[in-house]
């Protein structure tokens, strides 16, 4: 909301720059978006008067006019204007000034002496928009005749106005007077309130206008006042300067004078023509289902049940709140009009516009809450400007109907309370002084303690921590102290998120990027990754686009959309992860969402260098992310072949706990689930985990409590062997014959070898055995009766031979 | 060497040679035709100690002494060379130091979790324990507890996106880290100081400083006499632990309804230090949180007396903060998830 700072200081005086109000309104809570200043233009551009107008020789569009601009000086400039007369006092710009460009509204054109047409010019004679008052460019800014020739013209027409960005807690911010009344409260100066004493004719309001409200639930207050005679026509250009600062067009006089006291009291008026309006009658009802109005926009609309008419009985005329109705609007010929000021129902009206699309300068307000009180104040000053602006003869009263006036507010306050919630004592005189600035009735009831009648406007105070916020912000937040945090601590909460903090900390750690998606997907890509998914998609009513309709099932989509994104942009590899939420409906139509972690490797392991050939991520690197997240959640798992849609056929294993639950998958992403995402590079290894499964089953508590083990500083006897097994053979079921003697250590594969010096069907596995006795140094001859027994049930279990023993 | 004429000068011209042909060694095969060559059995050494026979018996004790210590000496210089001199034919030609190292494999967190990270470590440090929840909200945690009842005004500064519930619980994408606030109250009695980061939702069109999907992270410290006084400390103790010591913390009037009083608080400008400049938009202040003291009605909403407990809450935007600390201008490369603008932060100081 604009305010100009000339407009507050009908109200209250302060002598404070329009920086420092706004860092004063900013500090005490009402935000200063923006100061914009205009005319400061020194001695540029000064008040001037018309002496003479002639006709350009050379063009019928252009005039010379001679204007006196203090001292005897008289200068000739060439204007385009129409409205330029004699005697008219104009403001006058000399070579030099900068002013706006009327094209391009920025601050830019320097006035230099020109010949226009042939005809020498020193100067211009300024429209508004050229001294950046206002838009208007029709014609020349024509000043008070009582302006001083000569004089700067800063010191006439100079202002900023505020931007400001009130808080939806104080609808009195909306107004010029509210902003005043906080201006004082700041400052310590009177507020003058705007005068509302009018004169009234012989009619009578009440014989003129009838009333009802037949939705008291949604109108709360309904104020009408009658002018019999008005004259239609162009409001006053100091009403009209004032709306144009705010960004407002200017239409007549009756409907700009409306406008003009909703910014300066906050309450939003509305006009009618009395003659559209049926016998004076007003009615506020609900609308019928599929009623339809056009509005002052021209634009017929259909109405619900629950919206809000102005009507004449029968045919609405207005919508309640929001816009009044193009049939009942002022007119050139308007004689006699009706005046409303009521009171709507905030959050329906908040509906209302919503659903109507149409956010007005009267609907924002009444969204805040007004007070009905407020109608009262804006209709009384409102008649006051008409009779000033349009005349004609006020009726003598108001139709007023306020079914329900609320009750003034109480509110207790004491020094007490306010050390329990600032943690400050201030003097109980600076208490009552500061709640007093605000018009906020403060009387003692005891030592301490105070009754606080809180005035209408101020919608937002109810308790007593409402004043300790009018107090620290008035009196100022550098006047409490800091205190440290010194109350009492809660026992520890359970590691919820622990097991998260070590995945990610473990991804992090063996080389994988994070990555952050959004938690929603579309559901065409979703429905492709999560076939194996037992829960259903979740909806959402109003996504940001298609493209996020639906929550995320898993995070194999958007993190295969990553992975595209990082491939295109030229990446060698990528090789990232994602720890985050997915969602569900259960099948028992419960919302499921929990922590996931899923990682993606495709392309070149490592980076390209000269020490390094290249060598492709594939399934086992993406196995090996795996056993390193499980190591470090002190899970045991097992890897089994499976089949799953998303991943390739035969590339896939489950992992899953001791008591098979499913933790998760690794394996590489079929092939046309990564043609669907235009990936093209091949292998593209994929692992994911499940943390609410890992949760249940990790130990990881217990890695905390390790037990130490003595190392045993006996020698470990080594044995490699290279054996040619079936070629569809398990290396683990190898393994596992040959970890069954107490004595072996460890197993570990280092070799794999297929090719055609092998017998058909065959594969050969080499392996390194590590003996060691925790007791003893170990024989060499046991552990070749070892080995050699291990060979013997190798060869009868699955037909195991020693390469070296078989025949080229 | 036929004729030796032993004396202390030809023992000294000796070990002179000897000690400059093993400096000048450079081979494992040349060390080893110098140790032949003195040391050896037919060496130098071994012949002057022959000749030792045929000297004066007046300087043979002395000479002797000599020899001994010669021998001892280049002994000595030998294995020192042996050591230090290359034994293996690997290492005979020098390396290109220049060349890259191998590179070592190198993760990073995401720059949101990293800011995260960092929040919640400060906080960490006085007393608040970290806790997380449901991203998909049920209505009356996100809005109603927090005195927000349908229809109230301030709904509307927080566009929300809705489920489609598979039950009859009206849910939404919550729109703060704030639901977190009802929910530890409800889980546990006061007192309670936790912090909350996660996901946050909001109903926004999608430019260089706004974003549908964002993070909060989310404090409430709730307990017996606990006032606005120790809410400006330990807001004050963040600022300034998050941006430097040297930060000037200031307290606005904002209003959120689950608060009252309620503030924002900012910071003086780390770039300009309050002179004005771009990053504060002229203003010397930016604005890094939002806070209050926890509004009776949220207290009793969840069953807590607010005569007995009371106590703060606020909430910040890591994105944000991240933004202001590393310069980024855009928040959508925080979820565009290019690795030219994750990897930038792989180096960052964990926390």
């Amino acid at each position: 909301m604009k305010i100009p700072i000339s407009w507050l200081k009908d109200y209250v005086e302060f002598d404070l720059s329009a920086t420092d109000l706004a860092a004063r309104l900013n500090a005490a809570g009402l935000e200063v978006d923006g100061v914009q200043v205009s005319g400061d233009w020194g001695d540029s551009v000064v008040v001037g008067r018309v002496v003479a107008i002639s006709p350009h020789p050379n063009a019928d569009q252009l005039r010379l006019a001679e204007v006196e601009i203090g001292a005897g000086e008289v200068c000739e400039v060439v204007c385009g204007a129409p409205n330029l007369a004699v005697e008219q006092k104009i403001a006058f710009a000399k070579v030099g000034a900068v002013l706006f460009n009327p094209d391009t509204g920025e601050r830019d054109f320097k006035l230099r002496k020109s010949k226009i047409r042939g005809v020498a010019s020193a100067g211009m004679v300024c429209s508004e928009r050229e001294l950046g008052l206002s838009d208007e460019h029709e014609g020349i800014l024509v000043l008070d005749n009582e302006a001083q020739v000569g004089t700067p013209l800063q010191n006439i027409v100079g202002d900023a106005v505020l931007e400001l960005n009130p808080t939806p807690n104080r609808p009195d911010w909306f107004g010029v007077v509210g902003v005043a009344r906080e201006i004082a409260a700041l400052t310590g100066a009177p507020l003058r309130m705007p005068a509302l004493d009018y004169a009234v004719g012989d009619a009578d309001a009440t014989d003129l206008a009838r009333v009802a409200i037949e939705a008291p639930d949604l109108c709360l207050r309904y104020m009408a006042g009658v002018i019999q005679g008005v004259a239609v026509k162009p409001a006053p250009d100091w009403m009209q300067r004032r709306l144009r600062a705010l960004g407002e067009r200017p239409i007549n006089n009756i409907v700009d004078t409306t406008n003009y006291v909703m910014f300066e009291t906050g309450q939003p008026l509305h006009a009618f023509d009395y003659a559209a309006v049926r016998d004076g009658t007003i009615a506020v009802r609900r609308a019928a289902a599929g009623e339809r109005l056009t509005t002052l926009d021209d634009k017929a609309r259909t109405f619900q049940t629950d919206d809000l008419f102005i009507t004449d009985g029968e045919k609405p005329v207005a919508v309640a709140g929001v816009m009044g109705g193009l049939g009942s609007q002022i007119e050139p010929h308007t004689s006699t009009i009706l005046l409303e000021a009521a009171n709507f129902n905030g959050a329906n009206t908040r509906r209302m516009s919503q659903a109507l699309k149409l956010r007005t300068e009267a609907s924002l307000r009444f969204e805040k809450g007004l007070h009905p009180a407020s109608a009262e104040f804006g209709i009384k000053r409102c008649m006051r400007l008409l009779l000033e602006t349009a005349g004609g003869t006020a009726a003598r009263g108001l139709v007023d109907v306020y079914p329900a006036p609320p009750a003034a507010r109480q509110v207790r306050l004491s020094q007490k309370r306010i050390k329990y919630v600032l943690g400050v004592s201030w003097d109980d005189a600076v208490v009552e002084k500061t709640l007093g600035a605000l018009d906020l009735a403060v009387s003692a009831t005891g030592a301490g303690e105070w009754n606080v009648k809180v005035p209408f406007w101020r919608t937002d105070i109810a308790i007593p921590e409402d004043l300790c916020e009018e107090l620290s912000r008035i009196i100022g937040y550098d006047t409490i102290e800091s205190a440290p945090l010194a109350s009492e601590l809660p026992p520890a909460v359970s590691e919820h998120n622990e097991i998260k903090l070590r995945t990610v900390g473990a991804c992090t750690r063996f080389g994988l990027q994070e990555v952050i998606t959004y938690a929603t997907t579309e559901p065409e890509l979703d429905e492709l990754c999560n076939r194996d998914s037992q829960n259903g998609a979740l909806s959402l009513v109003n996504p940001v686009s298609q493209a996020h309709n639906v929550m995320r099932r898993s995070l194999r989509a958007n993190v295969l959309k990553v992975a595209l994104h990082n491939l295109n942009a030229t990446q060698r590899s990528v090789a990232i992860f994602e720890c985050g939420r997915i969602y569900g409906a259960s099948p028992s139509k419960n919302v499921v969402e929990h922590d996931a972690v899923a990682g993606v490797l495709v392309g070149a392991r490592g980076k390209l260098h000269w020490s390094q050939g290249r060598a492709d991520y594939d399934f086992f690197d993406a196995k090996g992310c795996v056993e390193t997240i499980l190591a470090n959640l002190s899970v045991r798992a097992t890897f089994t072949p499976t089949e799953n849609a998303f991943f390739a056929d035969g590339r896939v294993a489950v992992v899953q706990s001791a008591n098979s639950d499913v933790l998760g998958y690794v394996g590489e992403v079929a092939p046309a689930i990564a043609a669907r995402f235009d990936i093209d590079a091949r292998p593209l290894a994929f692992f994911e985990l499940d943390l609410q499964k890992l949760h249940g089953v990790s130990t990881a508590n217990e890695l905390d409590n390790v037990r130490y083990q003595p190392i045993v500083r006996l020698p470990q006897v080594n044995r490699d062997i290279n054996l040619v097994v079936n070629q569809n053979l398990p290396v683990a079921d190898l393994i596992e014959v040959l970890k069954q003697p107490a004595l072996v250590k460890d197993v570990v594969v280092f070799d794999l070898y297929e090719g055609d010096d092998l017998p058909a069907g065959k594969k050969a596995v080499a392996l390194r055995i590590a003996y060691q006795s925790p007791a003893k140094t170990l024989n060499v001859d046991k552990v070749e009766k070892i080995q050699s027994a291990t060979l013997r049930k190798l060869h009868d279990k699955f037909g195991a031979q020693l390469r070296s023993e078989i025949k080229p | 060497m036929k004729e030796i004429e032993l004396n202390s000068e030809a023992l000294a011209d000796l070990r002179g040679v000897a000690l400059r042909e093993l400096a000048e060694v450079g081979t494992p095969a040349t060390l080893e035709s110098w140790r032949v060559r003195y040391l050896g059995r037919t060496g130098a050494l071994a012949k002057v100690t022959r000749a030792l026979g045929d000297a004066p018996a007046t300087e043979r004790a002395d000479l002797g002494k000599h020899i001994n210590q010669l021998k001892a000496e280049l002994l000595s210089q030998f294995e020192a060379h042996q050591i230090s001199a290359p034994t293996d034919a690997s290492m005979a030609k020098n390396l290109d130091v220049g060349l890259a190292g191998v590179p070592r494999p190198q993760g990073g967190y995401h720059i949101s979790t990293l800011t995260i990270r960092q929040i919640l470590a400060i906080f960490g440090e006085m007393g608040f324990q970290a806790v997380e929840g449901p991203e998909v909200e049920e209505e009356r945690y996100n809005f109603d507890m927090l005195n927000i009842p349908a229809n109230h005004p301030a709904r509307a500064l927080m566009d929300t996106i809705w489920l489609n519930s598979p039950d009859a619980v009206p849910r939404l994408l919550r729109t703060h880290t704030s639901p977190m606030q009802v929910r530890s109250m409800l889980l546990n009695p006061p007192p309670i100081r936790i912090v909350a980061a996660g996901k946050c939702y909001r109903h926004e069109a999608t430019d260089a400083s706004h974003e549908w999907q964002f993070h909060q992270v989310e404090g409430i410290a709730i307990g017996k006499g606990i006032n606005f006084a120790n809410m400006k400390w330990v807001l004050e103790q963040f600022a300034k632990r998050m941006f430097g010591n040297e930060r000037k913390v200031r307290f606005r009037c904002d209003y959120f309804p689950f608060v009252e009083p309620g503030v924002d608080v900012s910071i003086d400008c780390f770039k300009c230090l309050g002179a004005g400049c771009a990053l504060c938009k002229r203003t010397g202040w930016i604005e890094i949180l939002g806070a209050g003291m926890t509004h009776p009605n949220v207290l009793r909403s969840v069953g807590y007396d607010p005569d007995v407990v009371s106590g703060f809450a606020f909430g910040l935007g890591p994105e944000r903060i991240a933004m202001l600390r590393y310069g980024i201008d855009d928040i959508r490369l925080f979820f565009e998830n290019d690795l030219r603008f994750l990897g930038q932060f792989a180096n960052s100081r964990d926390f």
